[in-house]
């Protein structure tokens, strides 16, 4: 799964910081989901595409793994 | 003697709980991915301590004479200790990338390593009556412990000062 967080998060200028306190997580989890190591749930992604006022589709990109 | 170390040893363990989980809180960090982690790393300490059980069975059928309390001690030691590292070891990967918090978990993950050598090293000298393990072992502890911290140093400097 890609995503688009620290591109969304500089084009509203916002730090990893004010992020984490914006979704109610610690720095590490957005270093973690923004660095692609950890897929959040479906809350925490509706969460994040609501800070971001876009769609869970628009944040999170589905990649088919290949076989 | 042995209950000061049960209870003491409880005591320390339970206060170090709940100031972490304070702390962990104030920053925001009993989140879905500290779960995860803890989770992840309860799971992979049963393997550790499956291993553990085994190597212990074995030694009791060559008739190497492991007492019950030793043997219950070696199983707590190697389950929490292998919660412990592997759960440092899933944030530092987590983490990795990032100069300051990357530094921050390497630098955690080597005082838990190196507190759970200390005590092994510790069961090992009382085990044999040889307290020359428990020295011996402080000095590369130690060692481990500067290296990683001046490592977590430069990284931070390294991540103030961008080329």
């Amino acid at each position: 799964m890609r995503n688009r967080i620290r591109e969304l998060r500089a084009e509203y200028g916002m730090t990893q910081d004010q992020l984490a306190k914006e979704i109610g997580v610690s720095r590490q989890s957005v270093i973690a989901i923004e660095n692609m190591k950890y897929n959040p749930s479906l809350e925490l992604a509706y969460k994040i595409a609501k800070t971001f006022r876009k769609t869970i589709e628009e944040v999170f990109i589905f990649e088919e793994e290949n076989r | 003697m042995e209950y000061v170390g049960l209870l003491g040893g409880m005591a320390l363990a339970l206060s170090g709980l709940y100031f972490g989980r304070r702390a962990a809180k104030n920053r925001q960090g009993l989140d879905e991915l500290h779960e995860h982690i803890w989770r992840k790393a309860r799971s992979i300490s049963w393997y550790f301590t499956l291993v553990a059980i085994y190597v212990l069975l074995i030694l009791s059928v060559l008739d190497v004479g492991v007492r019950l309390i030793p043997a219950l001690g070696i199983l707590l030691l190697v389950h929490l200790g292998s919660w412990g590292v592997a759960g440092g070891m899933l944030m530092a990967k987590m983490v990795e990338g990032d100069p300051g918090e990357g530094g921050k978990t390497q630098l955690l993950l080597s005082i838990i390593i190196g507190i759970v050598f200390l005590i092994g090293f510790g069961i090992v000298s009382a085990l044999t009556g040889n307290w020359k393990f428990l020295l011996f072992s402080l000095f590369p502890i130690f060692t481990m412990i500067m290296v990683f911290y001046a490592q977590a140093m430069f990284r931070k400097r390294q991540s103030r000062d961008p080329q």
